[in-house]
């Protein structure tokens, strides 16, 4: 397929308008993305850790408000439970039961919150349960995992109590409910939130309470899976059963062992780099717009100028020379345009004067044959008159003047011949130095001046000598004077002047004759025009072309009644 | 006309020319003789001899006039030729001169110049 100048402009300056933008926008958005999944991670590993810092924290004041079992080392079991319960209770309302066992682990006091549905009557027998044999054979203090009481999370510790006389435990069940609240309460974007899971997968807190309890689809996250404290680089990305996909971070809650994962739809963790990608591509379009309508117009303002060029240059193929091209853009096309015009008008000139050199060829060649076919019985004409005129010495009257009418209308018609033959002349001027007036002068002498007729010369005593054909500007004068003559009807002044002006020889020859009507004046050069009634209409012709062979100039003067002035200038 | 009757050879393809310049020479004392044509010429110089100029046309059909001067050259040397011919234009004349030729005279012609020309290419 071949492109037009028009579309290949069009396709380079979209694609140089647009494709910058594109690699720009779309390395931009890498970037942004990259940065951006690095602030979201920081934003979700510390909203994860916040979290955590608020579990320890509730740790902290759980083993502060029964730091009163240190009191009770060193001292007798006499201690009146229901005080040790009433004094816990005061200081953290998060306490919902409190049993003493003894170093089997059978409850031996039990005391509960009103809050709780425990019945506090119902003495345990725990010596079974891990937590109890976890404590008692670290005698340190033992957690238990997360539970639920219904659907309050609830924790049990338990506290060795070391006494001299006997071992004894305290056993404390704590509801996370408050906390769990204040932890669910987070937020993150609008969509963010915190969800708890065990080291067993095991959700403890998420904000669809239908999932507590379950085993979380954040495995993934699960701080047993991952060593350290917190998430490892990068932000992790999981898809939840209804398809949305989120991403997030946890922290590890030591004592616990307790993951706190704080999420986000993704969605709304990217919602600023979708914004982006959106400005982007919407720019993109709108500089793909742009850019193409720029485009159009600096294609249009290129290809139409070229369809315009092409469009005249077709015409001229066809011959036709009136072609232009009209192309006003001011800048180079225009130029184009002008030399193509100047160009077309330089071709209609040069066919013009081929055309006219060629027609004169033609007359040329006539001309010879004609000449040469009219000179022979003119020849005979001629010598036969001379004949009769010498047989018969005197004759009538009448006989003498038949012969002289016939005498000169031979030399009329050698003379049309002659100025046949001197229009169509196409050789080359012979350039030879020479002195105007002594040509003027030859002239002069050489047609006849009617009697009547004053003869006025002013010539330039010295005049440069010029470079020219003799035999040709000989012509030149002799039909000027010829037809200044013819003008002037038997009486009048013909005046010569010459002189050099500025680097030519310049020669005027004035008559005081019939003068040139206006509407004669331009036709007064064309070959075979004559406002006489015997002429050829080739002697101004001739005359000019003679002139502008010699690089000569010709300009006339004239006015009807008054007379006419030539003025010749040769360059020096 | 001092001593002998002058001879003169006119060669033309024009009968017109021909007949008046005959008519004329022979008014005018001389010995005409006339050609048609190159070839003809020739043959009355070559057998007949004795002339004492030649007028000469250029244009001719078969032998032409620069050719005519040529073969005369060739059996008289000193011959004088007149060129007379219709032809404006330098070349045919020129290469007339370069051949020997007297003199180059344009029809139509002044008879007085020609007789003048011929009395003086005479002498």
């Amino acid at each position: 397929m071949r492109l037009g100048i028009f579309q290949k402009l069009l396709w380079v300056m979209v694609a140089l308008a647009t494709v910058p933008l594109f690699v720009t926008g779309f390395r931009l958005i890498a970037i942004s993305k990259e940065e951006l999944a690095a602030s979201l991670l920081e934003r979700h590993l510390s909203t994860a850790l916040n979290a955590a810092e608020r579990l320890e924290e509730y740790f902290s004041q759980l083993n502060m408000s029964l730091a009163f079992s240190q009191y009770l080392e060193g001292t007798s079991t006499a201690v009146s439970p229901l005080k040790l319960f009433m004094e816990a209770q005061k200081t953290n309302p998060a306490i919902l039961t409190l049993s003493l066992l003894d170093a089997e682990g059978n409850e031996t006091v039990k005391l509960s919150s009103p809050d709780t549905d425990e019945e506090a009557a119902v003495y345990l027998a725990r010596g079974e349960e891990p937590l109890f044999r976890r404590a008692a054979s670290a005698r340190e203090v033992s957690f238990s995992s997360v539970r639920f009481m219904g659907t309050t999370p609830v924790l049990d510790l338990v506290y060795p109590l070391d006494n001299k006389s006997k071992t004894e435990f305290l056993w404390v069940t704590a509801s996370l409910a408050r906390l769990w609240v204040r932890l669910s309460e987070i937020r993150l974007g609008r969509s963010g939130y915190v969800s708890l899971v065990d080291n067993q997968g095991i959700t403890l807190l998420h904000k669809d309470a239908s999932k507590i309890g379950k085993s979380s689809r954040l495995a993934p996250f699960l701080p047993v899976k991952s060593p350290g404290r917190i998430s490892p680089r990068p932000l992790a990305e999981f898809r939840d059963e209804k398809g949305a996909d989120f991403v997030g971070a946890f922290a590890r809650v030591t004592p616990l062992d307790i993951g706190i994962i704080a999420l986000q739809e993704k969605r709304e963790a990217y919602a600023s780099l979708r914004r982006m990608r959106t400005h982007a591509v919407g720019l993109i379009a709108l500089s793909c717009i742009f850019g193409f309508l720029a485009a159009l117009w600096v294609a249009r303002s290129f290809s139409r100028p070229v369809l315009v060029l092409t469009q005249a240059a077709k015409k001229l193929g066809t011959g036709d020379f009136s072609a232009r091209a009209e192309i006003k853009t001011k800048d180079e096309l225009s130029v184009l345009a002008e030399t193509f015009n100047t160009m077309t008008t330089q071709l209609k000139e040069f066919e013009d004067k081929l055309i006219s050199q060629e027609r004169l060829a033609a007359i040329g060649q006539m001309a010879s044959v004609v000449g040469h076919e009219i000179r022979n019985p003119l020849a005979a004409i001629s010598n036969a008159v001379y004949y009769i005129k010498s047989k018969f010495q005197n004759p009538e009257p009448r006989a003498a003047e038949s012969l002289s009418i016939i005498e000169r209308e031979v030399q009329a018609s050698n003379k049309i011949v002659g100025d046949l033959l001197n229009f169509s002349r196409q050789r080359e001027p012979v350039l030879a130095l020479c002195d105007l007036n002594a040509l003027l002068e030859e002239v002069l002498s050489v047609v006849p001046r009617p009697p009547a007729i004053q003869l006025v010369t002013q010539l330039e005593p010295v005049l440069p000598q010029v470079k020219i054909d003799r035999d040709e500007m000989r012509q030149v004068f002799l039909n000027i004077v010829s037809n200044a003559y013819q003008a002037m009807d038997k009486t009048g002044i013909l005046t010569l002047r010459s002189k050099n002006s500025s680097g030519r020889v310049e020669v005027r020859i004035s008559d005081t004759g019939c003068g040139i009507a206006p509407e004669n004046l331009k036709k007064l050069y064309q070959p075979f025009f004559s406002t006489k009634s015997k002429g050829t209409g080739l002697g101004l012709a001739v005359v000019k072309r003679v002139v502008e062979r010699h690089g000569g100039s010709i300009a006339i003067e004239s006015q009807v009644g008054k007379g006419t002035t030539f003025i010749i200038g040769v360059p020096v | 006309m001092n001593g002998k009757q002058k001879s003169i050879l006119v060669v033309d393809d024009e009968g017109g020319v021909l007949n008046t310049l005959q008519s004329i020479l022979e008014e005018k004392g001389f010995l005409c003789r006339t050609a048609i044509s190159g070839r003809e010429a020739l043959d009355i110089f070559q057998k007949e001899g004795g002339i004492d100029c030649v007028l000469t046309d250029l244009r001719m059909p078969g032998m032409g006039g620069v050719e005519v001067i040529r073969e005369f050259k060739k059996l008289k040397p000193d011959i004088p030729v007149i060129v007379i011919t219709a032809c404006e234009g330098e070349d045919p004349a020129r290469e007339a001169m370069k051949e020997g030729a007297a003199a180059v005279v344009y029809k139509p012609f002044d008879m007085e110049s020609l007789l003048r020309l011929i009395g003086e290419v005479l002498k």
